[in-house]
């Protein structure tokens, strides 16, 4: 019962006195705000569109495509200029990236490690051969010795036994003399079937595809002298930075033909 | 401008998509505030110009800044704080107030203020436009916004007395503008 008009008298809203706010506000002269004050505080206008468009592409930010660069400049004497200091860049920048790409480097004592073969340590100053295209399981070159080309190119039948017998001396030889005095040099005729050995006369080898090996045997030709001036023109041709580019089988035979030696 | 319709009834969503990086969202709540809080930045403003960037700049702020709305007080009290903070930083970069000698705050307002009351408000902001930068700031925290003079002193790094005194001028120029105002539409 207390409890109810407690509450009651907490809840009663009376109507206020009319004029009841007039009167205080008359009263109350320096603290009421000017009209023009509220006149402005609640001022609005509309905004130009442009400023949104400006808010969303600022909140893009991230997300917005980068700038777009003009690739080619406008001016024709620029074009030209920038296209011939290409093609000077292509001339004498690419050919030596080209060479030293298509070169390998053997390191310091690479063993040469074949399938069903012994190892042969080749030595510090072997030097670079370029990259056959039938794979060459191993390639080294001697600075005092013939060169010695290793490629996994099977013999021809037909050319077997000449071949073998041309070849096997020189080989065992550079073998002897890369190895070590107390090492046993491999026995190159159980390889020689499956691989060919070619022996320059120069400090490098030369790559010959299998199709032009037969013209280089030197061994079988009436002039064998003849026949390594040949190959070692071959190999200055092949080693040249121009040839690099044609280093393919076409490539080579063009060589070869342009030496107009090779009949 | 795209058109965003009334996607969000709900302020709370219409936070939350913005918080989300919601386009539609930021375009609806730039629509609601853009027109007053332009009327704020006209106010602050010297011209048209400077008052679009001060609304550009203050809603990327309020995009910004939405996350750290905790939801005391209106939100549209919150938005509008960051545009007169915009503007007061717009001021700082400008000018530097120095204190007037010899003035005092008048409390009683003129004849020709008083006249305010029946202007235009587009005509009313026009003549606040034309108030020297610092009166113009002064005037607007005081008298539109309702800071005190030693508010005003904090946010704007002056003396309190150098927030009257700029008051009590920024009212005297005022209504040297209003008489010109007046006399001209009289001879009109």
């Amino acid at each position: 019962m207390q409890k109810d008009w407690k509450e009651r008298l907490h809840n009663w809203t009376p109507e206020p006195p009319p004029g009841g706010w007039e009167r205080l506000s008359d009263a109350l002269p320096q603290e009421q705000q000017p009209a023009y004050a509220q006149k402005l505080y609640d001022f609005a206008a509309p905004p130009p569109p442009a400023v949104w468009d400006e808010i969303a592409k600022e909140l893009n930010g991230e997300q917005a495509s980068p700038p777009v660069i003009q690739m080619y400049p406008r001016k024709r004497w620029l074009q030209v200029a920038s296209i011939a200091a290409s093609l000077l860049f292509a001339v004498y920048f690419l050919p030596p990236l080209f060479r030293s790409g298509g070169q390998t480097t053997a390191p310091a004592s690479t063993p040469v490690v074949q399938q069903g073969m012994p190892t042969v340590n080749v030595p510090t100053n072997a030097l670079t051969v370029p990259p056959a295209e039938t794979t060459p399981i191993a390639t080294a070159v001697s600075n005092e010795q013939p060169a010695v080309y290793v490629a996994n190119v099977p013999l021809p039948p037909k050319d077997n036994a000449p071949l073998r017998m041309a070849t096997t001396e020189r080989a065992s030889s550079v073998l002897r003399s890369w190895l070590p005095e107390n090492e046993d040099v491999p026995h190159v005729g159980n390889f020689i079937d499956r691989y060919i050995i070619l022996p320059v006369t120069e400090d490098a080898a030369v790559r010959l595809p299998k199709k032009l090996y037969a013209a280089f045997r030197c061994e079988e030709q009436p002039d064998p002298s003849g026949c390594w001036e040949r190959l070692a023109a071959l190999r200055r041709q092949m080693a040249a930075p121009e040839q690099l580019a044609s280093a393919d089988f076409l490539g080579v035979m063009e060589v070869v033909q342009n030496m107009g030696s090779l009949q | 401008m795209e058109q965003a319709g009334n996607h969000f009834p709900n302020e709370s969503d219409l936070i939350d998509g913005c918080i989300r990086g919601d386009r539609k969202a930021q375009a609806e709540l730039y629509q609601r505030f853009a027109p007053r809080m332009f009327g704020v930045c006209l106010r602050y403003a010297a011209n048209n110009e400077e008052a679009e960037d001060m609304l550009q700049e203050g809603f990327l702020k309020v995009f910004r800044k939405l996350d750290s709305y905790r939801g005391e007080g209106s939100f549209e009290g919150w938005v509008r704080r960051i545009f007169v903070n915009t503007a007061i930083e717009h001021f700082r970069r400008k000018t530097r107030l120095q204190p007037l000698s010899g003035t005092e705050e008048e409390t009683i307002e003129g004849k020709y203020l008083t006249a305010l009351d029946h202007m235009a408000e587009k005509d009313i902001v026009q003549l606040v436009q034309g108030l020297p930068p610092g009166y113009r700031t002064v005037f607007n925290l005081y008298v539109v916004e309702g800071y005190t003079h030693r508010q005003i002193a904090e946010m704007l790094n002056i003396s309190e007395g150098t927030s009257k005194s700029q008051l009590s001028r920024a009212k005297q120029i005022l209504q040297e503008l209003v008489q010109q105002h007046i006399e001209k539409r009289k001879v009109r």
